[in-house]
């Protein structure tokens, strides 16, 4: 049996964020340019996708000052890590041909 | 939601992908004040090694240590802010291999000029720098191959001033490395 796909993690783009956000180390965080530079996201597409993400659960925002300037960091939550093995194992399942491809 | 096993195959493409550019981002932000470390250091020891020759080898003693720990701390530093697992350790052991398998080139060779002694650290360095690139990103080798072309550009143009084209030109590219690096 295999876990059920997550229908918000999918999204080719979220797919991204939550790979990128997976790769960092544990308390990690990443900045909103950087982010944006790794996934080559627009600004305004990737504020959306994040939102999406936070609303659910899985990402984190902390916006505060580094001088002067206003600064996003965004990190994984835990809720987000576990959400995104469970689909990472599902899409394994499916090319391994163990999976429901319609649900 | 219906995902095919090619979707679910590309998917599992842009997660790697994903990963794997994260990676080596990651890779250039660590680096970047290990060059700019460097960068000064060979600026400092090669100005040096210009100006007193007969004094180079106490000060790139010096220099060297004080570098070493400099880059175990930026290491420790990382590692206290949970960004790399490593702890500094790592990093001591790849500058004690190159600075060992410099000092045994150095008696098996036996350079004669002093523009061969200073010409080679800055060769294996850039060896190195190509090596990571290979696996850690481009950026990486490009540093590589740039400060191997400069560092042969003076010993074969610039001979009689090679430490002063090194302590401006080498030292400068490191420079400028760590800022590129910093950048996204």
């Amino acid at each position: 049996m295999s876990p059920d796909p997550d229908e918000i993690i999918h999204q080719q783009l979220r797919l991204k964020i939550m790979a990128t956000l997976n790769a960092l180390p544990p308390r990690d965080a990443i900045e909103f340019p950087r982010l944006k530079a790794t996934i080559e996201a627009t600004d305004g597409n990737l504020g959306a996708h994040l939102s999406t993400l936070e609303q659910a659960g899985y990402v984190s925002l902390e916006k505060d000052f580094e001088g002067k300037k206003p600064r996003t960091r965004v990190s994984i939550t835990r809720a987000g890590r576990r959400a995104f093995a469970q689909h990472v194992e599902y899409l394994r399942a499916i090319i391994d041909g163990n999976g429901a491809a319609d649900r | 939601m219906s995902i095919s096993p090619q979707q679910a195959t590309e998917a599992m493409l842009d997660i790697e992908r994903a990963q794997r550019r994260a990676f080596v981002l990651r890779g250039y932000e660590l680096g970047a004040p290990h060059f700019l470390l460097w960068g000064a250091i060979w600026f400092v020891g090669y100005g040096f090694t210009e100006a007193f020759p007969a004094q180079a080898l106490p000060c790139w003693i010096a220099l060297t240590a004080g570098g070493t720990l400099g880059g175990y701390l930026l290491g420790r530093a990382a590692a206290d802010r949970g960004i790399v697992a490593d702890d500094g350790r790592r990093y001591l052991a790849v500058v004690g291999s190159t600075v060992a398998f410099m000092l045994l080139t150095y008696a098996i060779l036996q350079p004669r000029h002093d523009a061969q002694f200073a010409a080679f650290p800055a060769l294996l360095v850039s060896f190195l720098y190509v090596l990571a690139g290979i696996w850690k990103g481009a950026r990486w080798a490009v540093v590589g191959m740039v400060v191997a072309g400069l560092t042969m550009a003076g010993y074969e143009l610039l001979q009689q001033h090679f430490n002063l084209w090194m302590a401006l030109v080498g030292g400068g590219a490191l420079v400028c490395t760590g800022l590129w690096f910093r950048r996204v």
